[in-house]
């Protein structure tokens, strides 16, 4: 794989929308969504259901595509525009140059085929080697990937695998054709504590190999464990965005302080109510009008009737969406010592 | 704590195996899973216990013989201080209203086809005190409101409700008949964060106003610290650690919990990287032909010979901290001589007191 300087992005997401009919309406599930992924970099996308984080993802391989769905903007992958790519062009690019892996391993290897076999086929669909050398290929992959015996693994079902090995076997499967972006779709969302750290370290030793990584995930502590880069997606649309001490040390969008707040955390001792986020995330085909997290927002004033645009505020590398002034949210984001949402502002004014 | 100060419930040597059927001319046992093996546990009243482990560890099935939803095939179960181990389905009725449970999957635990009044009435109608239309609607309006929904909801189904919102009409059904004791299997891991905390803390003001007392199982152990008095510790069907949760999370005593603390990667970057990682080989093995001495020993960083022969008794520290492990940490020697072997101890496990390594 050749280097590239780590300025220049691999991946130039530009203003993209996507939007789906439904017999309620319009569901608008991403919104003027702006990124870039950077050679070597592992950029997370963070949030909660129906925030649009995943069906920015599938976008970029062309998996939203439907006859209900209609799209805007752009995905720049070198040459190749994405968005308007013809089918073929996206089959020579995925798995190849970009391959994903799924939060459902269960689901996504086919349940009749041996994993081994189905690993060779990926190699072959992209690469003309002999059939003996690509299930090489895979043994070796199956290695990489800490399955033991991988040359007896290889003949066997998915359903014979634990769900640890069969996330394994994903990553494996994906790292077939030595693709240069690595889309991960929470991919140890299902797996227990024990399993899940297996694959996040897996996921640290593989870093030099994987080349960037798009991490989707709403588990924040994976983000702080891996990710260089944060987005925060709230209601189809990027709120803030910045390296990821900025996100968990200076986070600037309310939404994120609710986010970080509410999290029951480990490491410390429980001392009455958590900081949660009053109301529930809003409908995308009648999004309100202005910030979107205005009606759930202790802080919201009437400046938040209007939207404000993804700019940097706080730092030149980290952007947010919030009309707040950076001093004010400094103080305001303080709930007894940590950070969080407060419940209402009356300490505040 | 009731009247006699008994525990409001407690199981003593609790087995259930399920066994597994085959065999070609005859319908013969092949095997046994040993979803819970010897575990023994007592909840007070007024008292929030975390049950914690990975899956098929035997949290679920635990509950579900506590509550006698199934039958233990050995050791009893205890409620109230009466011993209802064998009670049969007519004695176990006036018990149920004492005792319900909250599911994990918010969509799959109501009925679709019934609003949600008559979900929360249902139990009501069938089991309490109030009789007649307007007096089991006023009772219902009364529990949405308690659980943070609103009257007007009294007609919807479930399918117009968010997760979050589901999950609130859980509690209201359980809440419906009084009762004392609720089991909440994973109530808040299939939400997101912002509404898990929401839930997490009307779980904490209805314990406060009603007096209630929990069985928390969950996997996520910051959400068990948060809400848990007490943290037992589960793998393999076996009881690992028992212990306040102050003292589980501050000073672990079992190998296993120091390493599933240390898997859960923290939202604080800096801390994360200070800390230190343990990550287990290797995944949990069957529960049908589980590791002969500690059920640990084969993914234990700290076993030697004698965790492979003998199971370690539950030993118990003091301050209410009980472990069985052979090579334990955070204790030191002084601790080691003081402390004795619990009469909540597996029979099988052996004699053999931990030595410090």
């Amino acid at each position: 794989m050749p280097e590239r300087p780590s300025s220049e992005p691999l991946l130039t997401v530009e203003d993209l929308g996507v939007s789906f009919a439904t017999e309620d309406g319009v569901v608008r599930a991403v919104d003027g969504v702006s990124f870039e992924l950077r050679a070597g970099e592992v950029l997370a996308i963070v949030g909660e259901s129906g925030c649009g984080k995943s069906v920015t993802a599938q976008t970029i391989l062309g998996l939203t595509r439907s006859s209900n769905a209609e799209f805007s903007g752009s995905i720049h992958y070198g040459e190749t525009e994405l968005v308007r790519a013809s089918e073929a062009r996206l089959r020579a690019i995925r798995g190849e140059e970009i391959a994903m892996v799924f939060q459902d391993s269960m689901t996504s290897l086919h349940p009749v085929y041996r994993i081994g076999w189905q690993i060779a086929e990926q190699i072959r669909a992209h690469e003309d080697v002999s059939e003996t050398a690509a299930r090489d290929r895979a043994v070796e992959l199956l290695a990489e990937v800490g399955i033991p015996d991988p040359a007896e693994r290889a003949d066997a079902y998915p359903h014979e695998l634990s769900g640890g090995m069969r996330q394994r076997a994903m990553i494996a499967m994906a790292l077939a054709n030595r693709p240069r972006i690595l889309i991960a779709d929470e991919p140890t969302t299902a797996l227990d504590v024990t399993i899940q750290a297996q694959i996040i370290a897996l996921l640290g030793d593989l870093r030099g190999e994987l080349g960037s990584v798009l991490l989707i995930t709403h588990d924040l502590g994976v983000v702080a464990e891996i990710a260089d880069r944060v987005l925060v997606m709230y209601a189809g649309m990027l709120i803030e965005q910045g390296e990821r001490d900025a996100i968990f040390y200076d986070p600037q969008h309310p939404y994120t302080w609710g986010l970080l707040g509410s999290i029951p955390r480990l490491d410390r001792t429980s001392g009455g109510r958590l900081p949660s986020i009053a109301g529930a995330p809003p409908s995308l085909i009648h999004r309100p009008e202005g910030c979107a997290f205005r009606p759930r927002c202790p802080h919201a004033f009437d400046r938040c009737g209007a939207l404000p645009a993804l700019e940097p505020r706080a730092e030149p590398a980290h952007l947010d969406r919030c009309w707040l002034d950076v001093e004010a949210k400094r103080y305001r984001r303080d709930v007894d010592g940590q950070i969080g949402l407060r419940a209402d502002t009356e300490a505040v004014s | 704590m009731t009247a006699d100060g008994e525990p409001l419930v407690a199981v003593e040597h609790l087995e259930h195996h399920f066994p597994m059927r085959g065999g070609v001319l005859f319908d013969r046992e092949v095997a046994r899973v040993r979803a819970v093996d010897d575990v023994t546990l007592a909840i007070a009243a007024g008292e929030t216990v975390g049950l914690v482990g990975e899956s098929g560890c035997g949290k679920t099935t635990l509950c579900r013989n506590l509550l006698r939803l199934l039958e233990p095939t050995g050791g009893s179960v205890r409620f109230g201080g009466r011993d209802i181990t064998h009670l049969g389905r007519r004695e176990l009725r006036p018990l149920r209203r004492e005792m319900q449970m909250v599911f994990q999957d918010p969509y799959a635990s109501l009925n679709p086809r019934r609003r949600v009044g008559q979900i929360v009435g249902d139990p009501i109608r069938s089991l309490g005190e109030a009789s007649g239309r307007e007096q089991v609607r006023a009772r219902v309006q009364e529990l949405l409101e308690r659980v943070g929904l609103s009257p007007e909801h009294y007609n919807r189904y479930p399918y117009e409700f968010s997760g979050g919102q589901r999950q609130r009409i859980g509690l209201a059904r359980a809440l419906a008949l009084q009762p004392r004791l609720i089991v909440a299997d994973e109530p808040v891991s299939a939400l997101d964060v912002s509404i898990q905390a929401q839930i997490i803390n009307l779980l904490d003001e209805l314990q406060e106003d009603l007096g209630l007392t929990y069985l928390f199982v969950a996997h996520d152990l910051g959400v068990v610290r948060h809400v848990s008095d007490r943290v037992a510790v589960m793998y393999l069907g076996k009881l690992m650690e028992v212990a306040p949760a102050a003292q589980l999370y501050g000073r672990p005593v079992h190998p296993y919990t120091v390493a599933l603390l240390s898997a859960i990667p923290i939202p604080d970057p800096r801390a994360n990287a200070r800390r230190e990682r343990i990550v287990l080989e290797g995944d949990v093995p069957s529960p049908i032909d589980p590791p002969s001495g500690c059920r640990f020993h084969p993914r234990c960083p700290r076993a030697t010979e004698v965790c492979a022969l003998v199971e370690p008794p539950l030993v118990d520290y003091g301050e209410g901290r009980l472990a069985a492990c052979h090579h334990p940490v955070n204790v030191d020697a002084g601790e080691i001589a003081a402390a004795a072997i619990s009469p909540a101890s597996p029979a099988d496990a052996g004699e053999v007191m931990p030595t410090k390594s």
